[in-house]
C-alpha cells in the first residue's frame, strides 16, 4: 500500500499532556480553595484564612470571630462549589456520551426542572414542611428523581433508551414540567414565591453548610469512581452502538446504568444547589479539547476543571454585587460562554458532528 | 498482480482438504428480521479456518444484516450462529467479541478520537469496562496499524485521516480485538480501484498469513471472485447460491438476482476469468 500512497505529511493532534494538566489542576484545584475562602461579604485576607485554618488543624485557639466565619461558613460553601462544580461536569460529559449529542447538559432528562416543580410546592405550598431546613432540598429531590423516572418510563415503554429518544423525551417533559412549576408560582398568594423560585431555579451556594456536605459529596465520588470504572465501554459507546455491541459492550445494560447513575447524580446536585447552568454543558467540551475525548482522562479533567471553575464563579456571585448575591447561572453563562467560544475557536473539534 | 501473489488458489486447495475441521463460523437455519419484516431466512452457512467468504447480492438483499447477525450485534429472528462450534448467543459479549471482530460500513464520522485510541478499542473486549492499556494491549495495537500499514498515523487524529486510511484504521481495530473471525462490510466503499484491490490483497493476506477467518461484503462482483475463496449470494431472502466463485457466478444465476446479463472473458494477459455486464433490455428495472 505503500507504493500506492506516500506517507501524508501530517501533524499529530494538538493535545496537553494529561499528567501535566492533572498536575496543574489538581494544585489549583486547593490553591482556589483556600484563597476563595477570603472573599465575601467579609473580606479576609490569605493571612487570616491560613492562620484560621492552621488553629482548626493544630487545635490552637484561634480569634473565634474568624474562626466562626472561615470554618462554620466559608469552607463548607467552598468545599459545596468543588462538589457540585466537579459533579456537574462529570454529569454532562456522562450525558453527552449517553446520548451522543453535544448539546446535551445535566438536566436533559427533565430532572432540573421536575426538581424545580417539587421545589416550587415546598416555596408556594409549603410542602414537606416538617423536613424543616431540608425541606427544600426534599422537595427537589423528590421531584428529580419522579420527572427522571418518568421520562425513564416512557422512554423505554416507547421502544428503548435511544439517544434520540431520550433527547426528545427529556425536552418535551421538561417543558411539561417547566409548565407545573410555573403555574404553582401564578397561583400561588405569596408576592415572595415567584422570586424565591427564580432565585432557586438560577443556583446559589448560599447556606451550605457542614451538615448537608456529605450526600453529595458521596454521590459525585461514587458515580465518578463507577464513570471511570467503565470508561473504556463509555469510549465505545460514544463511537457507536453499534460499535459498542461488537467490541462486548452491553449497550442496553449500561444505558440503562447510565441513566439511573445521571439521574441520581443530577437529582442530588440540584437538590443542594439548584439548576447552575452552563457547568455541565461546557466543561466536558473544555475537557475533551484539552486531552481528548476518552473517558478514562477526560472526566477527571473535566471534574477538576469544574470544580476550580464553579469555586470561582461563587465567589463572583458573592462579590459583584456586595452585600446581595447574584445566582450561579447568571456568573456561568456570563463567563462561560466566551471562554468557551474562544476555546472552540483555536481548534479542531468534531464531537460527533460535520466540521 | 500474479495469482501466487494473492495466494487464492493454495488456500481453495487447502479448504477443499480440510473438511474435517469445526468451522470456524457457522450457521443453522439462521433468520433475521428488521422491525416486522423478515429480511433472511434459511441461511445455513460454513465458513472454515482461513477461508475468505465473499457476501454478494444487490442493495437490499441483506448483507449487513446478516454481517450484524453474525456479529452479535443483532439477534437471530430464527435459529442460530455457531463460533468455533459455540452457539454464539450462548457467550457471554465480552467473550463473543474475542471471537469475532466486525467493522461496519459507515462509522467513526467525527470522531476526535486518534488512530491508535480508535485501534485500542478493540482491547476492550480483552480488558474488560475499565478498558485501559496494558503493555499486551499497546503491542496489539502496535501490530495491528502496523499489519495495515498504518503505523505512522498513530497519534493522528482519525478524522484527518484519507478516506482509505481510515478503512484500514478500522480495520486495524477489528485486527486489535485478535479474534479468530474478521466481519468486514463493504471495506472497499469509497476507495478507487488501486486501493480496493490493495485493501483486498491485504485481507487475502491476514486469512492466508494468520490462518483468519473472514467474511466479506462486497459490491464489485469481479473483485469478490478475484479475492474470494468462496462467495455466498443473497437473494430474495435467503441463500441463492453458495460456492466458488465460478461455479457460483454463473450467467443465469447473476440475471436471476442482479437482473444483468453477463458474459465471460478471459483476461488476455493473466489469463483469469472476469466477468462483463451488460444491462438486459427486457427487465424493467434498472
Amino acid at each position: 500500500m505503500h507504493s500506492l500512497e506516500a506517507v501524508p505529511q501530517r501533524r499529530d493532534a494538538r493535545r496537553a499532556p494529561v499528567p501535566l494538566v492533572l498536575a496543574v489542576l489538581g494544585p489549583l484545584a486547593v490553591v482556589t480553595a483556600v484563597v476563595s475562602i477570603g472573599f465575601g461579604a467579609e473580606p479576609l485576607p490569605v493571612g487570616v484564612v491560613t492562620d484560621a485554618l492552621q488553629d482548626r488543624v493544630l487545635g490552637r485557639a484561634g480569634d473565634p470571630a474568624y474562626d466562626a466565619i472561615v470554618w462554620d461558613i466559608r469552607i463548607p460553601r467552598t468545599l459545596l462549589a468543588l462538589v457540585v462544580g466537579a459533579g456537574l461536569a462529570i454529569a454532562g460529559a456522562g450525558m453527552q456520551t449517553l446520548v451522543r449529542n453535544p448539546l446535551a447538559d445535566p438536566y436533559l432528562l427533565g430532572v432540573s426542572s421536575g426538581a424545580s416543580v417539587g421545589a416550587t410546592a415546598v416555596i408556594t405550598m409549603g410542602v414537606f414542611a416538617g423536613a424543616g431546613l431540608w425541606a427544600l432540598s426534599s422537595g427537589a429531590l423528590a421531584g428529580a428523581l419522579a420527572a427522571a423516572l418518568l421520562v425513564f418510563g416512557i422512554a423505554l415503554l416507547q421502544g428503548g433508551l435511544t439517544p434520540l429518544r431520550l433527547v426528545l423525551t427529556g425536552t418535551v417533559l421538561s417543558s411539561a414540567f417547566s409548565s407545573v412549576a410555573a403555574f404553582m408560582v401564578f397561583r400561588s398568594a405569596e408576592p415572595q414565591a415567584a422570586q424565591a423560585v427564580l432565585f432557586w431555579l438560577l443556583g446559589s451556594l448560599s447556606g451550605a453548610t457542614w451538615g448537608q456536605l456529605w450526600l453529595p459529596a458521596v454521590t459525585v465520588g461514587v458515580c465518578f469512581a463507577v464513570l471511570l470504572g467503565c470508561s473504556g465501554w463509555l469510549d465505545a459507546l460514544a463511537v457507536g452502538p453499534d460499535t459498542a455491541a461488537a467490541l462486548g459492550v452491553p449497550v442496553r445494560g449500561l444505558r440503562i446504568g447510565l441513566f439511573v447513575l445521571l439521574a441520581v447524580l443530577v437529582g442530588v446536585l440540584v437538590a443542594v444547589a439548584g439548576g447552575i447552568g452552563f457547568v455541565g454543558l461546557v466543561l466536558p467540551h473544555v475537557a475533551r479539547l484539552l486531552v481528548g475525548p476518552r473517558h478514562r482522562v477526560s472526566l477527571p479533567t473535566a471534574a477538576l476543571a469544574g470544580a476550580v471553575f464553579l469555586v470561582w464563579v461563587d465567589v463572583a456571585a458573592r462579590v459583584a454585587v456586595r452585600p446581595t448575591e447574584i445566582p450561579l447561572s447568571v456568573v456561568t453563562g456570563l463567563v462561560g460562554a466566551p471562554v468557551f467560544l474562544f476555546l472552540l475557536g483555536r481548534r479542531t473539534y468534531r464531537f460527533g458532528g460535520e466540521s | 498482480m500474479s495469482l501466487d501473489r494473492l495466494g487464492r488458489l493454495d488456500v481453495a486447495t487447502e479448504t477443499a482438504t480440510s473438511g474435517a475441521t469445526t468451522p470456524a463460523l457457522a450457521t443453522v437455519g439462521l433468520a433475521a428480521d428488521i422491525g416486522r419484516r423478515r429480511i433472511l431466512t434459511g441461511i445455513d452457512l460454513e465458513v472454515v479456518p482461513g477461508e475468505v467468504l465473499g457476501l454478494i447480492g444487490p442493495n437490499g438483499s441483506g448483507k449487513s444484516t446478516l454481517l450484524r447477525t453474525l456479529a452479535g450485534v443483532r439477534r437471530p429472528a430464527a435459529g442460530h450462529v455457531l463460533l468455533a462450534g459455540r452457539r454464539q448467543d450462548a457467550l457471554p459479549a465480552r467473550e463473543r467479541a474475542r471471537s469475532v471482530a466486525f467493522v461496519a460500513q459507515e462509522e467513526a464520522a467525527g470522531t476526535d478520537l486518534l488512530v491508535g485510541e480508535m485501534v485500542a478499542l478493540g482491547r476492550v473486549p480483552h480488558r474488560g469496562a475499565w478498558g485501559g492499556l496494558d503493555a499486551d494491549s499497546t503491542a496489539a495495537v502496535r501490530a495491528a496499524l502496523d499489519e495495515v500499514d498504518l503505523g505512522y498515523a498513530i497519534n493522528q487524529p482519525l478524522d484527518q485521516l484519507s478516506g482509505g486510511e481510515r478503512r484500514r484504521a478500522l480495520i486495524a481495530r477489528g485486527l486489535a480485538q485478535e479474534a479468530p473471525v474478521l466481519l468486514l462490510d463493504e471495506p472497499t466503499n469509497h476507495l478507487d480501484i488501486g486501493h480496493q484491490l490493495a485493501l483486498l490483497r491485504r485481507i487475502r493476506a491476514l486469512a492466508a498469513g494468520q490462518g483468519r477467518t473472514v467474511v466479506v461484503a462486497l459490491h464489485d462482483l469481479d473483485l469478490a471472485s478475484t479475492f474470494c475463496d468462496r462467495l455466498a449470494v443473497l437473494h430474495d431472502g435467503g441463500l441463492a447460491a453458495c460456492g466458488r466463485p465460478d461455479d457460483v457466478l454463473t450467467p443465469a444465476l447473476l440475471h436471476d438476482a442482479f437482473g444483468v446479463l453477463a458474459t465471460r472473458v478471459t483476461h488476455p494477459l493473466t489469463g483469469r476469468t472476469h466477468l462483463l455486464f451488460s444491462h438486459d433490455e427486457r427487465e424493467s428495472h434498472p
